[in-house]
């Protein structure tokens, strides 16, 4: 099983982005969510990005591409 | 499973192409036929929540005038007079914009969003602005605002969404044509859910100005409708350049029903389908994948070659597709969030202030993962004119469940074969191909049967394509004439 576990100096200051006081349950609710969003991270950073730029976008149609658009 | 009838079904059902010809030939006058719909609107919607409103005194109007310009002689459009509706998350001139919050987004919007415009200036006659679910930010299209939209197969089932309004009306005959809008699934999902044709094209091809956003770069408009002609027709009627849109593309609209494949045994003679291993077979259900290689099969029969092929690299399409559209949405909703937390209802929230939490290296890492998936899958595109895979790993579920908030797996895994297409701004349609029994994977326990879609893939802009080897595969299937009962 891959480690899903949060440093919780790193988790506080994430839910702390939210600015706003919590429960209980809805701290877990969302360290839960944290926790999927690091899965998910987890499962790009298995790729090889190597001299891959990102993309902002879909595709640009070469009709469209190098008129400033 | 073909449904009887209430009164006016025959009339209801008709395709599109055939209201449009029956229009334009003056056998069908656009006043009897837009009061033949708002009455079948009026008398099925309170049971299945399709509409928000049904604008009917306006669309009388709207009726009037298309009567006279085919009585002059001078038709608007080869829409001329037939009865439409969009996914209320389009603007309509001096009209309010709900997006499917508590209150609408925009009390009177400043002008058409172009894809609406378009539909007008074709002379198409809108009935009012169809449900979805909150901010088309979810697959259920269970509405706290609005109520939940039902599935005219099984009225205690969910449509799919975040479309849901529009495959619910076109299933259920209360309309001929709809917009929808597709972000991670959003227009494929409810079309294979209702048994309607759905297509997502490609990122640029549809302005997408007048539209609430929900991710900047996911995005798409696109037609929903009951055969892949008269989806067709309504694509060639909105695609196009458009100055206020800075991603449409300025490439010319080709024409797109004279792509359409005519139906016979080799209809399909010549044409290369390819179809993915492992993770979009796997991850369905045994049913859905069962009926989603018998019409792959029946593509073989028309005389496609079939040919598998490998797509390693688009599993992680899903979770890259994920990590974008929780940061853009937590982006486009930032203010609303701050200010009216409370009017969200609780999953939309929740996914609001999930997105809040991407951190900025993880969102350009999902958009590194973008540019390699879609290098792959070009690559497999340049070997295929097609990839086929089921639209959804599962068919329509419960709207209990979907109201009480799908748990996050189950909405990942009703998004996992669609989204790789938003990531990748690839065209993607839906087609009808199945029917499975509601209530268990096995059909155990109900009476209703509920659609599955089969998903088509296809080059940048060559949407022709996909809808040529759809039309030929509709015809073959022969789904398109199955009717809910209502």
């Amino acid at each position: 099983m891959p480690d899903r576990s949060l440093d919780a100096t790193a988790t506080a200051a994430l839910l702390a982005l939210l600015g706003r006081p919590m429960e209980a349950a809805e701290r877990d609710r969302l360290r839960a969510a944290l926790e999927q969003i690091r899965d998910d991270v987890r499962v790009i950073a298995a790729l090889d990005l190597d001299g891959v730029e990102p993309e902002a976008r879909p595709l640009v149609d070469p009709i469209d591409d190098g008129d400033g658009r | 499973m073909t449904g009887p009838a209430s009164t006016g079904a025959e009339l209801a059902y008709l395709p599109l192409v055939e209201v449009a010809r029956r229009l334009a030939a003056g056998v069908l006058s656009p006043v009897d036929l837009v009061e033949a719909a708002i009455n079948r609107a009026e008398a099925l919607n309170p049971r299945l929540n399709a509409f928000i409103t049904i604008e009917a005194d306006r669309a009388r109007a709207v009726a009037r005038e298309s009567a006279a310009r085919l009585r002059a002689g001078r038709p608007r459009g080869p829409l001329e007079g037939v009865p439409l509706a969009v996914k209320d998350i389009f603007w309509r001139a001096g009209r309010p914009m709900t997006a499917g919050a508590r209150r609408p987004v925009v009390e009177a919007a400043p002008e058409d969003a172009t894809a609406v415009a378009r539909l007008e200036a074709a002379g198409a006659v809108l009935l009012g602005p169809l449900g979805l679910h909150e901010f088309a930010y979810g697959i259920t299209s269970a509405n706290p605002h609005h109520g939940p939209v039902r599935n005219p197969w099984a009225l205690d089932h969910h449509p799919g969404g975040s479309s849901g309004g529009s495959g619910a009306a076109l299933a259920a005959g209360l309309v001929y044509g709809a917009l929808g809008t597709d972000t991670g699934g959003s227009i494929r999902i409810p079309a294979a859910l209702c048994g309607v044709v759905g297509l997502k094209p490609t990122y640029g091809r549809v302005s997408r100005h007048g539209v609430y956003p929900l991710a900047w770069s996911l995005d798409h408009v696109g037609p929903m409708a009951r055969t892949v002609a008269d989806v067709a027709l309504l694509l060639g009627v909105i695609a196009g350049p458009d100055p206020r849109d800075p991603t449409a593309s300025r490439r010319p609209v080709p024409d797109y029903r004279a792509a359409l494949v005519p139906a016979g045994s080799a209809a399909l003679k010549g044409w290369r389908v390819g179809v993915p291993d492992g993770f979009f077979f796997d991850r369905a259900e045994p049913e859905v994948a069962r009926l989603a290689r018998g019409a792959i099969e029946r593509l073989e029969q028309l005389g496609a070659v079939v040919k598998a092929v490998s797509l390693p690299r688009a599993e992680a399409a899903v979770p890259a597709g994920l990590l974008v559209l929780l940061a853009e949405a937590a982006s486009v909703h930032a203010v609303r969030l701050a200010a009216d937390a409370a009017s969200y209802g609780a999953d939309v929230r929740a996914r609001l202030e999930q997105g809040r939490l991407v951190l900025a290296v993880d969102y350009l890492a999902a958009q590194r993962t973008r540019a390699l998936v879609r290098r792959e899958m070009m690559e497999v595109l340049g070997e295929v004119d097609c990839l086929v895979t089921p639209t959804t790993p599962v068919p329509a579920g419960p709207i209990d469940e979907a109201a009480a908030g799908p748990g996050d797996l189950a909405r990942r895994a009703m998004t996992h074969f669609a989204r790789p297409f938003n990531l990748t701004g690839l065209p993607a349609l839906s087609l009808p191909c199945g029917f499975v029994r509601a209530g268990t994977p096995e059909g155990a326990g109900s009476d209703a049967y509920l659609p599955v879609g089969l998903q088509l893939i296809g080059r940048p802009f060559d949407e022709a394509t996909l809808l040529g080897i759809a039309a030929a595969g509709e015809a073959a299937l022969g789904f398109a004439a199955r009717r809910p009962m209502l």
